[in-house]
């Protein structure tokens, strides 16, 4: 925690301050997970009988309801007692009661033992590794519904699961890899890299940053969970369209209010990126002097914050049309059908660039140091992101082209779309033109990011068909589609991810990982993606239709192909796995600044000293100044760990 | 807490942060609030868009509104924005009290705006019990449920900082030179209350 933030206008217990209970008291009372456990139960059952008491008192009948219930107990009683039980709010129910808080001792700053990743941990660099953690989990749990569905898939006809089951395993597999594993992955890349790159010694609002991250698993937990719901998961695919959503089994609540946890979770980790970078900077650091990361994190924070609301607001309507009876899309009740459709990609096509800007920001980092070059127009680099901000507000109906909305809006949206094209591209040919007669190392951070270049920029040509409403008409709804989203989700946001996760991996976890296994797993991957979701265009083109379970003959031979290479897709993530555990606790011991990077998180030892730095550096020039005479990014005195390490090397 | 303190003494290195540059003139509590208000606007941004999209787009929509024989209780909803309103102003009044030190102003301005939002809610909840519709009578219903619930949700949360505030302010908590706990809540209230216009206009007089 930072003392620059802690209230001026609070009491504080003397400095040797005794806990009055023995560790068994400590260990069920104290925060921690066993007192979240508990709690979580009482907190659901305090939640339920709130739910009958009222229904009672206001003789409703039946008392009972279940759905009722599960909202009020499980997803929004349940997890706030969850949280105040591992000790989320402890430090702010002390504030706000005005009783006199702790002394500041920075025992919830730093992990000491491993024991510390599974507690509220207020630094930054925890927080980061937290996230990663659990979006790898997360991810793994997605990969293996993907893998379930394409062995259904392999063949026409049913074979192993019903079709609720399918459409559950798709929606489940798309929601979480979108809100448990892109946009929090990104989330804790930059927790970890943002502030260091700063200068500061932690985000603004450390306590904050922590309960933003223990939001994320209870988002993850809802969603898994919904298949043990009456009636299986729900099945409405990850947009949840109205008023197919409204008639969907209980699991569809379920949905309805993991993405209310997931997206508070994304909006206060934004707010605090934002006003981290805005009045966190090292002195010197200006604006134009600020890694592409950060810029990257920048923007995207500000799209989080403008844009998240309104998925909030479209899964409330729905849950309320599904509990209270509203008809806010009900035609029946006087509702607007289509108006789900508007408010959800309000936020959902911006969410879009959320799961691809943090990515180019990785990118430009990994270019820029693998081919140890200057990166190519920073500053048209940095505005190419805010025109994305401002453009991607202004195209959501191109989701829309096909559901009955009015005809004058599409070609608005279409020129809106296509214009998107142009930031995008300065960015495509900026890392190009780094890459040009550069001294190119290729690590396995570098393949992956000349990878995502490649492939985003196959996903980026079929988004310019789809943009446009002839072609979109005829592609919409069939696994042309599929392919599209995959190219840019997997072949963009899931190949920085793993650029960002090598390249950071040292900095992290203070050992190397193993490079041999690094390419294997880019190869593999590289290939058996491609295997996978190219065929997509062919068979999509050809008329096979999205979001069915059984199809036609025609289409047998190329969906066995592509279940296969999907099964080899899953065999590379065992590699990536293997190498990141064995690389963490038996790798060799890594150097402060294995990459000779210049940005200033390489600049400290690796894993970097529990408060970041020593002193403040002062910046004195731009970020990326390789090969440039006399060119320094900062001026910074070496902390204490960065002496010992760089003598031991020398 | 007394064993972490040891260990921390052993390996003297860690001795706190480097005290952060401060990069902006804003102040960075007061920028969060701020961020976070944007957001709110804009989740209030998407009930708007919904009550936009039943009302005026949807070819359906009931040519009054709301559709009779259904009334809107536009005078008792007057009142209350009166009620409202005033409270911003009594805020801001303790809010100076505490600036310039007077405590006795800063306490009543704040037990007073406390009581006003309560009023406030108070006479929402029972303007609900008598409105004559319910959630499930019609798209207009929805609406008008949906945004003056959203914002009596808002108003419950301004509610429970201000209550916050009383209770570190009989304390004493506060002084000239530190009042951050009494302004960022104030300017929670005074969105709260500006949103009120908006949505009182927007629901009950438009």
């Amino acid at each position: 925690m930072t003392t620059t933030h802690d209230e001026p206008d609070t009491q504080q217990y003397p400095a040797h301050f005794e806990p009055p209970h023995g560790p068994t008291w400590r260990l069920f009372f104290g925060p921690g997970l066993v007192r979240g456990a508990w709690m979580a139960g009482l907190g659901f059952v305090l939640g339920m009988l709130l739910v009958l008491v009222l229904r009672a008192w206001w003789s409703w009948d039946p008392v009972w309801n279940t759905q009722v219930v599960l909202v009020v107990g499980a997803m929004v009683v349940g997890p706030i007692f969850f949280l105040a039980g591992i000790g989320s709010f402890d430090y702010w129910l002390h504030y706000l009661s005005g009783r006199p808080t702790r002394p500041e001792d920075h025992s919830g700053h730093g992990a000491r033992t491993w024991k510390d990743y599974f507690r509220v941990n207020t630094d930054h660099k925890v927080i980061g590794i937290q996230y990663l953690v659990t979006t790898f989990v997360f991810f793994t749990v997605g990969g293996l519904m993907a893998m379930f569905f394409r062995a259904e898939l392999a063949q026409p006809g049913l074979q192993f699961v019903d079709s609720q089951t399918f459409n559950g395993l798709v929606s489940v597999h798309a929601t979480l890899m979108i809100f448990l594993f892109v946009i929090p992955a990104f989330a804790g890349l930059a927790n970890f890299a943002v502030p260091l790159m700063l200068g500061a010694p932690d985000m603004a609002f450390p306590r904050l940053n922590a309960l933003s991250f223990w939001l994320l698993p209870i988002a993850g937990i809802m969603f898994v969970s919904s298949f043990i719901a009456p009636g299986g998961a729900f099945g409405a695919g990850w947009t949840g369209y109205a008023p197919l959503s409204e008639g969907q089994p209980l699991g569809q609540t379920f949905f309805n209010m993991g993405v209310q946890w997931a997206g508070a979770s994304s909006i206060m980790t934004a707010l605090n990126f934002l006003v981290t970078i805005i009045t966190m900077r090292a002195p010197g650091m200006t604006f134009w002097r600020m890694p592409l990361l950060v810029w990257a994190n920048f923007t995207t924070s500000l799209l989080v914050v403008l844009a998240t609301p309104f998925i909030a607001g479209s899964q409330f309507f729905v849950m309320f049309d599904r509990i209270l009876h509203t008809s806010f899309f009900t035609p029946d009740g006087g509702g607007y059908v289509l108006g789900y459709q508007h408010i959800f990609w309000f936020y959902s096509h911006p969410a879009v660039y959320i799961m691809m800007l943090p990515g180019f920001g990785i990118v430009s980092e990994v270019i820029s140091s693998m081919s140890r070059k200057p990166i190519f127009g920073y500053r048209l680099m940095a505005l190419s992101l805010i025109g994305i901000l401002v453009l991607g507000f202004s195209v959501w109906a191109h989701h829309m082209f096909v559901a009955g909305m009015a005809d004058w809006l599409r070609v608005p949206m279409m020129i809106t779309t296509l214009l998107i094209a142009i930031p995008t591209g300065i960015k495509v040919f900026s890392w190009i033109a780094t890459l040009w007669r550069g001294r190119i190392h290729l690590t396995t951070p570098m393949l992956f990011a000349l990878g995502f270049v490649t492939m985003f920029v196959i996903g980026g040509l079929s988004g310019i068909y789809l943009g446009s409403v002839p072609i979109d008409i005829a592609a919409s709804d069939t696994y042309f589609i599929v392919a599209h989203i995959h190219y840019v989700l997997f072949g963009g946001s899931v190949f920085t991810i793993y650029a960002g996760v090598y390249y950071w991996f040292p900095k992290m976890t203070g050992r190397m990982y193993d490079e041999r296994l690094g390419k294997l797993h880019f190869w593999l991957t590289f290939v058996s993606f491609n295997a996978t979701f190219f065929p997509m265009h062919y068979i999509g083109l050809r008329g096979m239709p999205r979001r069915v379970f059984d199809y036609d003959q025609a289409f047998g031979d190329m969906n066995l192909f592509i279940s296969i290479a999907s099964f080899v897709l899953g065999a590379s993530f065992v590699v990536f796995v293997y190498n990141m555990v064995t690389s963490w606790t038996r790798g060799p011991i890594a150097e402060a600044n294995p990459w000779h990077a210049r940005t200033l998180e390489w600049q400290v030892s690796s894993p970097p000293p529990i408060f970041n730095f020593d002193e403040i550096p002062q910046v004195v020039g731009g970020p990326y100044e390789y090969g440039v005479p006399g060119a320094r990014h900062a001026v910074l005195t070496p902390s204490k760990e960065a002496k010992e390490t760089q003598e031991v090397h020398a | 807490m007394s064993t972490h303190a040891e260990s921390l003494s052993h390996h003297d290195e860690h001795h706190g942060p480097p005290t952060a540059n401060q990069s902006s003139r804003v102040d960075a509590r007061t920028l969060g609030m701020l961020l976070f208000i944007g957001s709110e606007i804009m989740l209030f941004g998407s009930f708007f868009a919904a009550y936009f999209f039943v009302r005026v787009v949807n070819p359906g929509a009931p040519a009054e509104w709301p559709p009779p024989p259904y009334e809107f209780p536009v005078f008792v909803a007057g009142v209350n924005t009166c009620i409202l309103v005033t409270s911003s102003f009594t805020m801001h009044w303790a809010l100076q009290s505490i600036k310039r030190g007077q405590r006795n102003g800063f306490l009543a301005g704040m037990v007073l705006t406390f009581l006003m939002g309560l009023a406030f809610l108070c006479t929402q909840l029972i303007e609900y019990l008598n409105v004559g519709f319910n959630t499930g009578d019609g798209a207009f219903a929805s609406v008008f449920f949906g945004l003056t619930g959203l914002h009596g949700a808002h108003v419950a949360i301004g509610l429970s900082l201000l209550l916050m505030v009383i209770i570190r302010g009989f304390r004493g908590h506060y002084s000239p030179e530190h009042h951050h706990g009494v302004e960022l809540p104030g300017i929670y209230w005074h969105f709260v209350d500006v949103m009120w216009i908006v949505v009182y206009s927007m629901v009950y007089l438009v």
